[in-house]
């Protein structure tokens, strides 16, 4: 049986929902400043890592790094077109991708959008490269590390040490107290220190988050799994990633970066503006491993060995990795190989609430993906 | 993607007796696949086959000695692979007589799968497990071999059914380095059709710049048969069902075709070793040697590449199984003449085997169509010309069923005879995967099937993470305690022992929305039970857990709900009461138990999400559970594990016109999540290897009982008449405790009146095959399918006699009306219409000529003047009320074709 169009459509359906990533409202906009200014690296998508890409380009002057939200539009290069500015990991990816623009016919946003070849360097992605577009057009290059952990009201009782479950324990009864069971619906409550019963509201973030499929992912379960246990709640879409103000009750739990969490508490010390949301929020140890550990000189960084963890990249055109005219050269400077001006600025990662990847940073050979659009 | 689970201690799904039985006729399944070898080559049946009675066959990995030894690659003790797979033998439950079904595929003498994060890649089977696919060349040791595989389907899609099961590029049909469209490489391994086109292995860019997998024009993720990865048990054996695909299913592949009536079961064990060298086989890369890409036959690695991959050293390692198909296309000589059957779905899988041999012996193409029961039964006594004469259905015409008071006229002048041609029975299969390994086991009260079908569980009505609480405020309390259907003290107690396996949710795939008397057996085993007519009626069951109220009766005090949304459907923070329930057309209340149902209504009116965010539309019931075709569709729906739940927003898919943006399918349940449960008939579940529930007898329904040869025959005493005397059906309220309540006989209604004396002797000719060869259980063609049980003696002479009438039926001067009896009158003569009618009919009143292989359907192709002679009164009923009929029935009660 052919079902030609079907699938295509399935495949470009595939495309467009990586796509959609929202960005945290970020009130302050920071895009290269003053308003106006114009870099030589101009970078865009995911809101995961907007802030460590600022206070990168803080030590890295040549980064020009345009947050996931702010104007509706943004204008990249001296002399060249505004265009929709690219929300979140996959709007960055197609924004880079119209930009190289390898035909000679793609426009940003596909099919209704503008043509802006060359307005774009590289694409923020707190996402790994996806199946789904095999090919080497662009190469993922690893450069930090984020946690996500579970975030609970500092002033309840939540536990604060929780593993995350399996699947070979769904059938054990009564439901171990596991992070796979609160979002399964089998653990509905816990015991506070009053003895009171307190209802547990596991939330997710928004739609289109890489924070909620990635959470989703972690607990073995998909979206359409999800929705079985009948607690698990987005709030009609309201909560937003990286913002602790949303767990408001005893019994909430959310999903949060652990970077994020870092970075928000070191907002005053850091060169650039990052708001400090994160509300009355404790982050909690699962399966005993911590998600922060002091820090060498003072502070908190993330715990390397915390379970739940991921790669975060910059995305770069394959083709300009072994480019020899000066803009590619400086392209490489920057993000290519451990003595990359981004792998080395690592108190900077540090600073952020990321924590750093060693060898790993900078590599160009692993991370492959084609042009999404 | 299937998973394993141990043979031990678990009975195979299809019934021992039924096994019994195909192997018991072995010998005919023999004899007519020799009797093929004059359409195709290679059609001798297998020695071992012949040898044992059953088309089973066991290969070896090493010295294979089977009769597939021929075909098997050459191993080289040398190679890294060799130690590990030297004790494997896989074997597969039929090689014959193959059509779209599912075989199982055993193993033994491997080693237990291992999951694997090496390499920061996960992967629940990262060695020693298999994969399987069908391929359709001629030669399996020819070089191209592989390229006649199906492989390859799951590769570069989304909903891809995979999930971690494996590292992704297992999946390709080449390595990552030839997967650049933007750098073509030459090394490919394209997948050839049966129609001699090259479609290539790899995506290229379209002349837009597009990424395209020109593969997926051909097969996807729903359609594909390939087995990704099979696990395998600790002891190192393990087994899994392969659904094979005839011509009509995969037309790329051609099997069941004269040319290729044998086809092959690849299967490829992947054990420990890596078997490319980098990327042209697999971009796995060690974390610890500075993510340098893997070598060859680097030892203890997870296995990464395409079975299919010359690059990869996989594909030596295959055991091939030949599979002989059935033939798929019509074996009728073209101009035969054609009789047109319409009816029941239940009789899709015999006439399937029916009809390749009919047309030999009987010499007419029975072209068959299902529709619903009593719309088949209405279309019986309709008098065109080209309405059917033969329909199957559970029940005889009835003049309280039809709509009209002209069709209760006809019928009281059309003169109908009923012959009983198979028995089978209604199932609740199931295919249920955990992560403790397949569940063969379930039990289901008649009151539980009641809550499923009624959407009384959270998990049967839409959802959504948006408003998760208010979105199930119209299910009852305690209804919406449970998220789980092992939650529900009633399933608990129906499954004492193994409920807590059940961990995840079912996907109900029921058939629809068109009726079918298959489907009002369903009901009539529910409302046998009093204490699942409490639970239709609004009493609680002894935990607490009500009906849905949209399926009480309007006006009854429970059948009100929350509802959040206002007349222009925005959310509402407090909800507005509303009124709900079942109503007749005039809008008088409902009551389900009063109901003779023959459909699975889904009135939940729910929509989701209640607050919309970035979606533009709500899904509703249908959406969140879509109907399927019918039982067989249902079967294989379960089969894939594919709920096809409308329920995934896909904020880019371009609808007509309507806006960008809507609700998709959230893709196939993941390995080691799968819980489908269908409502299907016995032999579409044995034909899929699905699992059945025992079900419970209705008012005891601790007691449970299999839709086995033992539970349906022992269901049989429990024939009531209908309508008629003489057209009996199983009465789920009058079956004892060791029969099976949803046992079904069906009958071939014949109208008498309007069929020519030509075509009564064709479709006499017809039942006396089917009643008596056509009983006899096995593969082969002709055979009555697995999933059927045999004709009992006095139903057989019930059928011959009824046959013999048919052949033998003299219209009469008057017409006793259709009051059955064995004597014949002839149909009301009415002298004004008749008299419009013998101006047409030359042959009126003429004594019927019989003309051996032609009956009056071939005026199909002629003029209606032309029409063989017809008893007089017949025409003239076609021509005074019929017209309507002839005119309208076409567009409005065509049936789904299936064959």
């Amino acid at each position: 049986m052919l079902r030609k169009t079907q699938l295509r459509l399935g495949v470009v359906a595939a495309a467009a929902v990586i796509a959609v990533a929202f960005g945290a409202a970020v009130p302050a906009n920071a895009d290269p400043t003053p308003v106006g200014t114009i870099k030589p690296l101009v970078g865009v998508g995911s809101d995961t890592t907007e802030n460590l890409v600022n206070g990168l380009g803080t030590v890295i002057a040549n980064i020009g790094s345009y947050d996931a939200t702010g104007s509706a539009t943004i204008q990249t290069r001296t002399g060249g077109v505004s265009f929709n500015r690219p929300n979140g990991s996959g709007s960055g990816q197609k924004a880079l991708s119209a930009s190289i623009n390898q035909s000679g016919t793609r426009v940003w946003p596909a099919t209704t959008g503008i043509d802006i070849t060359g307005q774009l360097d590289f694409a923020r992605s707190s996402a790994a490269p996806s199946g789904s577009f095999p090919g080497t057009d662009l190469t993922f290059i690893p450069f930090a590390r984020d946690a996500v952990s579970f975030a609970v009201s500092a002033a309840s009782d939540f536990p604060r040490d929780i593993s995350i479950g399996a699947a070979a324990q769904d059938s054990v009864s009564p439901a171990p107290f596991t992070l796979r069971n609160i979002y399964r619906g089998t653990v509905t409550n816990y015991t506070d220190n009053n003895f009171n019963t307190v209802t547990i509201r596991p939330l997710l973030p928004q739609t289109g988050s890489g924070t909620r499929s990635f959470w989703i992912g972690q607990l073995g379960m998909t979206e359409a799994t999800i929705t079985a246990g009948g607690v698990a709640t987005d709030l009609g879409n309201t909560v937003q990633e990286h913002n602790g103000n949303y767990v408001t009750q005893p019994g909430d739990i959310a999903p949060f970066s652990v970077a994020q969490y870092i970075q928000q508490g070191n907002y005053a010390a850091l060169p650039t503006t990052v708001v400090e949301r994160r509300g009355n929020i404790q982050l909690g140890s699962i399966g005993t491993i911590k998600p922060y550990q002091p820090s060498v000189g003072g502070g908190i960084e993330i715990n390397p060995s915390f379970p739940v963890n991921r790669l975060v990249y910059n995305v770069v055109s394959t083709a300009r990795l072994t480019g020899t005219v000066a803009a590619d050269v400086q392209l490489q400077s920057v993000f290519m190989g451990t003595g990359s001006q981004v792998c080395t600025a690592s108190a900077t990662i540090k600073q952020y609430g990321f924590g750093t990847i060693g060898s790993l940073c900078g590599n160009t050979t692993t991370y492959k993906q084609a042009f999404q659009f | 993607m299937m998973a394993v689970s141990n043979p031990r201690g678990t009975s195979r799904s299809t019934h021992p007796r039924m096994v019994a039985v195909r192997i018991a006729s072995a010998t005919l399944v023999a004899v007519a696949i020799g009797g093929l070898v004059a359409i195709g080559p290679l059609q001798q049946p297998s020695a071992d086959a012949a040898a044992s009675g059953s088309s089973a066959l066991s290969v070896k990995w090493v010295s294979d000695n089977s009769s597939a030894q021929a075909v098997q690659p050459t191993r080289d003790a040398s190679s890294p692979h060799y130690n590990e797979f030297k004790k494997i033998a896989i074997s597969v439950s039929q090689t014959s007589g193959i059509i779209d079904q599912a075989i199982r595929v055993s193993v033994t003498g491997f080693a237990g799968t291992r999951s694997s994060t090496q390499s920061g890649a996960a992967a629940t089977n990262a060695m020693n497990y298999l994969q399987a696919m069908q391929c359709w060349g001629t030669d399996p040791s020819a070089a191209d071999f592989s390229h006649t595989c199906l492989w390859g389907a799951r590769a570069l899609t989304e909903n891809n059914g995979l999930g971690d099961s494996v590292i992704p590029d297992n999946a390709l049909r080449v390595g990552p380095l030839d997967l650049d469209p933007a750098h073509p490489t030459t090394h490919d391994v394209p997948f050839l059709t049966v129609g001699g086109v090259t479609v290539s292995g790899k995506p290229h860019l379209t002349a837009s710049g597009v990424s395209q997998y020109d593969i997926l024009d051909y097969f996807g993720p729903s359609t594909t048969n390939e087995v990704t990865s099979a696990r395998v048990g600790d002891t190192g054996n393990g087994f899994f069902d392969f659904e094979t695909q005839t011509s009509k299913q995969a037309p790329q592949m051609g099997c069941g075709t004269p040319e290729h009536l044998r086809c092959w079961l690849v299967v490829v064990p992947r054990g420990t070793v890596f078997g490319g060298d980098g990327e042209q086989c697999s971009g796995i890369r060690e974390p610890a040697n500075n993510f340098a890409l893997y070598t060859v036959d680097r030892p203890n690695s997870i296995q990464g590449g395409s079975p299919v991959n010359d690059l990869c050293d996989y594909w030596k390692n295959r055991i091939v199984v030949p599979l002989d198909f059935a033939p798929t296309g019509s074996t009728c000589v073209v101009g035969s003449s054609e009789v047109r059957v319409i009816g029941s779905q239940l009789m899709v899988s015999a006439m399937s085997s029916w009809q390749p041999s009919l047309c030999t012996t009987v010499k007419s193409t029975f072209s068959f169509s299902t529709n619903p029961d009593s719309v088949a039964r209405a279309q019986l006594i309709e008098t065109g010309v080209t309405t059917p004469n033969i329909a199957y259905s559970g029940y005889p015409v009835s003049a309280g069923e039809l709509l009209t008071d002209g069709e209760r006229q006809v019928l009281s002048k059309t003169k109908l005879r009923y012959a009983p041609v198979a028995i089978s029975s209604v199932v609740i299969a199931f295919n249920a995967e955990f992560d403790g390994g397949r569940q063969e086991h379930l039990n289901i009260s008649p009151r539980l099937m009641a809550k499923l079908l009624t959407q009384s569980y959270t998990f049967t009505v839409p959802q959504s993470v948006s408003e998760p609480t208010k979105q199930v405020a119209q299910l009852p309390g305690v209804n919406r305690k449970y998220h789980y259907l092992s939650d529900d003290p009633d399933f608990q107690a129906m499954n004492p022992t193994n409920y807590k396996q059940f961990t995840s949710d079912p996907a109900i795939v029921l058939p629809g929305p068109a009726g079918a008397d298959a489907i009002r057996q369903v009901w009539r085993w529910i409302l046998a039970d009093k204490d699942a007519v409490a639970f239709l009626n609004g009493a609680a069951d002894p935990s607490g857990m009500t009906i849905n109220p949209y399926y009480l009766p309007k006006g009854d005090p429970g059948a009100v709900v929350p509802w959040y949304l206002d007349s222009a459907n925005n959310y509402l923070e407090t909800p507005v009461q509303r009124n709900v329930g079942l109503t007749n057309l005039d809008g008088s209340p409902k009551k389900l138990t009063l109901l003779n149902l023959d459909t699975f209504p889904k009135n939940d009116e729910t929509l989701a999400p209640l607050k919309l965010s970035n979606e533009r539309l709500r899904f509703d019931s249908i959406q969140f559970a879509p109907y399927t075709d019918n039982l067989l569709t249902a079967a294989r729906q379960a089969f894939r594990a594919n709920p096809n739940s409308k329920s995934y927003w896909d904020p880019y898919k371009v609808t007509d016109g309507a806006g960008v943006g809507d609700w998709v399918s959230s893709g196939t349940q993941l390995p080691g999540s799968k819980f489908m449960i269908a409502i299907t008939d016995s032999p579409s579940a044995a034909r899929y290897g699905l699992s059945t529930a025992a079900i419970g007898v209705p008012n005891n329904p601790a007691t449970v009982v299999s839709a086995d040869a033992a539970g349906m025959t022992n269901a049989l005493v429990a024939l009531a008449p209908t309508s008629l005397d003489t057209v009996k059906q199983i009465d789920p309220a009058l079956v004892p405790d060791n029969g099976y309540p949803m046992t079904i006989v069906t009958y071939a209604g014949v109208n008498l009146t309007k069929a020519s004396p030509a075509a009564r002797s064709t479709i006499t000719d017809m039942l006396k095959q089917v009643t008596t060869s056509g009983q006899v259980s096995g593969s082969a063609i002709g055979n009555l399918p697995a999933g059927y049980l045999p004709l009992t003696a006095d139903m057989v002479s019930q059928a011959s006699a009824a046959a013999d009438d048919i052949k033998s039926y003299v219209p009469t001067a008057s017409n006793s009306g259709n009051t059955n009896s064995g004597a014949y009158a002839h149909d009301t003569y009415d002298s004004s219409v008749a008299a419009a009618g013998a101006g047409l009919s030359s042959g009126s009143g003429a004594t019927p000529v019989l003309t051996p292989g032609a009956d009056s359907l071939k005026t199909d192709r002629t003029a209606v003047s032309s029409t063989e002679p017809i008893a007089r009164s017949g025409l003239a009923i076609a021509l005074g009320i019929g017209l309507v009929g002839f005119l309208i029935a076409p567009f409005l009660f065509r049936g789904r074709g299936f064959l």
